[in-house]
């Protein structure tokens, strides 16, 4: 059931749930979101496999900002002004229990043992912040994030009552014992549904209804210790930030429980949840009386329909990466070079001068391709006079279609024998063409973990040789990644496409997707509005919709919100959305890096192309 | 003066080039495989951890097994590697001794089983080309350093002379005689206090965990006897071979050395020692003002790595092999179970205080060996009704009673 839910990725190595709070900050760069993550509000993070969830949330521990170096941290750990309590979903509770009683132990049964394992959880990851801002020690270049001294005396007291309070008996009087018998309550817990599936129905409740810490609620349990320790460390309205992470591996029950939390006025409380954008169940997002984004809660998109707004993003991770390496400040342009889609600030209008780069390219396009000698004529274009043109007509006219032209001229030339229809379907063979700084920077998608999969392996080829990388090993490196991406995506399931031999899951109507797009804009007449977006009708059936969402959680296809969208991101459903290839696939494909025109999906699976504009 | 000498101990690490057909992987180290990924290369990965963790040690020491099978290609790797290792610890030396997958004892690759020992660069094991030969010749060298003495002793040295000699290490009389001649004859007063032993095969014999323990140094009891006898001041062995860490004290009187059984850093473990050990990385601290204002004898403290492969280096657990943090040295336990109890009581209400604080007031207590520790923690709670709580990495956190 989990596994279902749970999106496989690519680069995994780099997962953060692996790692400690102070390995996550020694790379940590923090992209847009954690300026709006540390806001004293509740949140939900959204994203999909890699867009760096976890660790968003891991540094919002005090553990992790002690440790975390770089210029603007002194301020984020000035504005993270309560404590943060970072609560993995340990597949481990959730399902160990649940599989555990399977058929022996009824549904109400099997709820309050996983309530009580998640309430254990929780509490073990509270005490576990109130030990670390205790007792933890005082060296190793750390700097102090919301420290506080408690007498001995006043621990041993805190901690005697609250262990009364939770039904547990502590071998010595501090925090560290009472978070070492939460371990051995979750321990006892798997041990206690064993020995009740054993013992069988007969005089279970009764039984079950006479241990009293099965019924602890999360909440009030924690407050009870959270409200003794702020008036102990003298803060007594401190709050405390409760930080939920992968929450579609939760049991539902315990998402409906989170979600409900998202409405609580108690000023103590925080909450902040990560959750991939497709949730089957999720569907208390839309009761009128559920949690509402912006209202209740701040939802945070970790993704980026537009490729410009994760530049900055990957501009400062290629720089932090630069500094790791060693070596002395590089730009980007110095490793990778021009990407051949875009004229660089640097070039403008020196780019489409007759000769120059781009102005052959169209000159090319414009030989072999009548529909495009037409379009330049309607729009009346010189091609020798591009240079000439105000920059606004050629932003309007040019580098709107650059993008169109360069894609259209390689691979018209290159796949003159497909368009008379022979050889079919097959990876276009020219990923260096998706060279150059900010064409990389598009097809990570500024999901960290391609970025370090991928541009920080180049970077390495850099350093050994601090030589420009030649396009052919660029290339090399993203195909890599896309047939890595591509293997993954056959793993997930999806309903069979008409005329399919062997199953390919998810990748079938991927590669429907993407062969649509590219007769749109290749083989069909030239468009400057293109179709190569899509919108997830009602006449696809429920199973495929859902495998789309099984996509979009992998981040296979991107979000693309509509202007007056609610900044509702995490979707029951995925009908009515607009959405695109994500840019990690282009260049299997061979398509252009940008957004075009939108079109119904079960139109691109009926194989109908848009009428031809210029006959 | 320094205040503690540092020592790093890296062991058998096994490098091999190709495989024959069938053969299985000997270890995560291949000569072929990227360099560039901390997480999933060791050598790359330690020297990662080397720099983000600052780690530095006055000399590095290699307990043999460069290579896998007498392989040239990964002995010439590894001894590169080594070399890295050294230079990123920013150590002065680096003295590593020969193991029996160094010899091509069964001639496969030439019919010179020291030939490509004898043909590294740079020179293999010393620098200097006296020391060298005498390592050769007489199968040890003694190397006497600032602040302390080192042997390096080759146990393979008979490797490539006779049948099933390589099953199994050596010192012969001779050998041990002329060292014990030699270490009379170096000045007696300097450097009594802190003496090493580097070599590649166990002293003393392993209790059994699959086969019987056959492989151990034959002569070594003479050895033993010889460190021990307290004659040529106080000695810690530090060994590889059985990709076994633990450390221990030799048999013999209250000066018998302390025995430093170094695990495997990149070794594949045979399944029956996958459940009790792990790939190991060390650094040992010898207290040198301690050794000579506390009387306990050798005293030191080491801290243990383990490779995990997909995360890199990571501080050691209770069921490495070594853990995290350890000592050696103090052979007094029950001693310590007085002191303790009487700085708890000192402290009063709540009865509960950091291990850290304990340590601070007894200050033997950081040299106990962790089977000592283990037993120490036993006796508290059963003589003394002192409960020990554990951190994270299986080490003692704190200690107190339980509020009445």
């Amino acid at each position: 059931m989990n596994l279902r839910r749970s999106a496989p990725s690519i680069f995994d190595a780099f997962n953060a749930r692996a790692l400690n709070p102070i390995e996550v900050a020694q790379t940590f760069i923090p992209p847009n979101h954690y300026e709006e993550l540390v806001k004293p509000v509740h949140s939900i993070v959204i994203g999909p496999r890699g867009s760096g969830k976890t660790t968003l949330l891991k540094m919002l521990q005090s553990q992790a900002l002690e440790a975390w170096q770089h210029p603007e941290a002194s301020d984020y750990r000035s504005r993270v002004n309560y404590s943060g309590v970072f609560i993995p979903t340990d597949i481990g509770w959730s399902e160990q229990l649940k599989a555990l009683g399977e058929q022996q132990l009824s549904s109400e049964e099997k709820k309050l043992f996983g309530t009580a394992a998640f309430t254990t959880q929780v509490l073990h990851a509270l005490v576990d912040t109130m030990y670390y801002r205790v007792h933890a020690s005082q060296n190793g270049g750390l700097v102090p994030h919301r420290r506080i001294q408690i007498s001995r005396a006043d621990e041993a007291l805190l901690v005697t009552e609250v262990a009364r309070k939770w039904y547990l008996d502590l071998s010595i009087p501090t925090f560290l014992a009472l978070k070492h018998e939460l371990t051995a309550r979750l321990g006892k817990l798997k041990e206690l549904s064993n020995a009740e599936v054993l013992r069988g129905p007969e005089g279970r409740a009764e039984r079950l209804a006479a241990i009293p810490y099965l019924l602890l609620h999360f909440l009030t349990s924690a407050i009870f210790i959270v409200e003794k320790f702020n008036d102990l460390a003298n803060e007594p309205n401190a709050k405390w930030a409760l930080l939920f992470d992968e929450l579609e591996l939760a049991p539902k029950l315990i998402r409906d429980e989170l979600v409900q939390a998202l409405r609580s006025k108690d000023e103590r409380w925080l909450f902040k949840l990560s959750i991939s954008p497709y949730s089957q169940d999720l569907n208390l997002l839309k009761t009128p009386d559920s949690a509402m984004p912006g209202n209740d809660y701040q939802p945070i998109a970790l993704w980026y329909p537009y490729k410009e707004d994760s530049y900055n993003f990957c501009n400062a991770l290629f720089r932090s990466m630069v500094e790791q390496k060693g070596l002395p400040p590089t730009e980007p342009l110095d490793v990778f070079g021009k990407s051949e889609f875009e004229a660089s600030k640097a070039e403008m209008s020196s780019a489409y001068r007759p000769g120059a780069r781009l102005q052959k390219r169209f000159v090319r396009l414009a030989q072999q391709d009548p529909t495009f000698r037409e379009y330049l004529q309607g729009k009346e274009v010189d091609l020798n006079r591009m240079h000439l043109l105000t920059e606004g007509e050629r932003a309007a006219l040019v580098r709107k279609i650059t993008p169109l032209v360069t894609i259209r001229e390689t691979f018209r030339r290159s796949d003159l024998k497909m368009l008379s229809g022979v050889g079919k379907k097959r990876g276009r063979k020219n990923p260096a063409l998706y060279r150059g700084a900010k064409s990389l920077f598009a097809i990570v998608e500024g999901n960290p973990r391609w970025f370090i999969g991928i541009i920080g392996n180049l970077l390495d080829e850099y350093a050994r040789t601090k030589i420009q990388i030649s396009p052919s090993k660029q290339g090399s490196e993203v195909s890599r990644a896309v047939n890595k991406f591509r293997a993954l995506l056959k793993t997930i399931p999806s309903p069979p496409i008409t005329g399919q031999q062997k199953p390919r899951g998810l990748l079938s109507i991927i590669d429907l997707i993407g062969e649509y797009v590219f007769n749109e804009v290749v083989r069909n007449d030239f468009n400057p509005d293109a179709v190569g977006s899509f919108i997830v009708d009602s006449n696809l059936s429920t199973e495929l919709t859902e495998s789309l969402g099984r996509a979009l959680n992998a981040g296979a296809i991107i979000y693309i919100p509509g202007r007056d969208e609610d900044g509702q991101y995490v979707f029951d459903s995925l009908k009515g959305k607009r959405f695109r290839l994500s840019y990690l696939l282009a260049p299997h494909f061979g398509l252009p890096l940008r957004i075009f025109e939108e079109r119904s999906l079960s139109i691109f699976l009926r194989g109908e192309q848009g009428p031809n504009l210029f006959p | 003066m320094k205040e503690i000498l540092r020592i790093a101990v890296v062991s058998d690490l096994h490098a091999y080039d190709t495989l024959q057909d069938g053969e299985a992987r000997p270890s995560h180290l291949c000569t072929t495989s990227p360099e560039d990924q901390p997480t999933l290369h060791p050598i790359a990965g330690l020297l990662d951890l080397i720099d983000k963790d600052g780690l530095r040690a006055d000399a590095l020491l290699c307990c043999g097994d460069l290579g896998d099978k007498s392989r040239p290609a990964g002995i010439k790797y590894a001894w590169e590697r080594l070399h890295l290792i050294k230079a990123g610890l920013k150590a002065d030396d680096l003295f590593v001794t020969s193991g029996n997958h160094d010899l091509d004892s069964r001639y496969i690759h030439s019919d010179d089983a020291k030939g490509v020992l004898q043909s590294l660069t740079p020179k293999y094991p010393l620098a200097d080309e006296n020391l060298t030969n005498k390592y050769w010749s007489r199968n040890y060298v003694v190397l006497t350093q600032d602040q302390y003495r080192i042997v390096l002793l080759n146990s393979s040295a008979y490797h490539g002379t006779r049948n099933e000699e390589f099953a199994h290490g050596r010192v012969s009389i001779r050998t041990v005689e002329a060292l014990k001649t030699e270490l009379e004859t170096l000045e007696k007063t300097s450097h009594r206090d802190l003496n090493i032993l580097l070599c590649h095969h166990h002293p003393l014999k392993y209790a059994d965990i699959g086969d019987p323990d056959y492989s151990d140094m034959e002569g070594a009891a003479r050895l033993v006897d010889a460190l021990g006898s307290g004659d040529y001041g106080h000695w810690i062995i530090i060994h590889g071979h059985r990709h076994q860490p633990r450390v221990t004290y030799a048999t013999g009187p209250a000066t018998a050395p302390v025995v430093f059984s170094a695990g495997s850093l990149t070794a594949v473990l045979y399944p029956e020692l996958q459940l009790l050990a792990r790939n190991q990385f060390y650094i040992i601290e010898f207290p040198l003002d301690e050794i000579k204002t506390l009387g306990l004898g050798l005293i030191g403290t080491f801290q243990s790595w383990d490779w995990v492969l997909g995360l890199g280096w990571r501080r050691a657990n209770r069921d490495s092999g070594l853990p995290a943090y350890g000592g050696f040295g103090n052979r007094h336990i029950l001693s310590m179970l007085d002191k303790i109890e009487a700085v708890i009581n000192s402290r009063g209400e709540p009865w509960t205080l950091d291990w850290a604080d304990v340590a601070t007031e007894v200050p033997g207590l950081k040299f106990l060996l962790p089977t000592d520790l283990e037993t120490l923690i036993k006796r508290l709670k059963t003589d003394k009704q002192l409960n020990v709580l554990r951190d994270d990495n299986g080490q003692p956190a704190q200690v107190g009673r339980k509020k009445s």
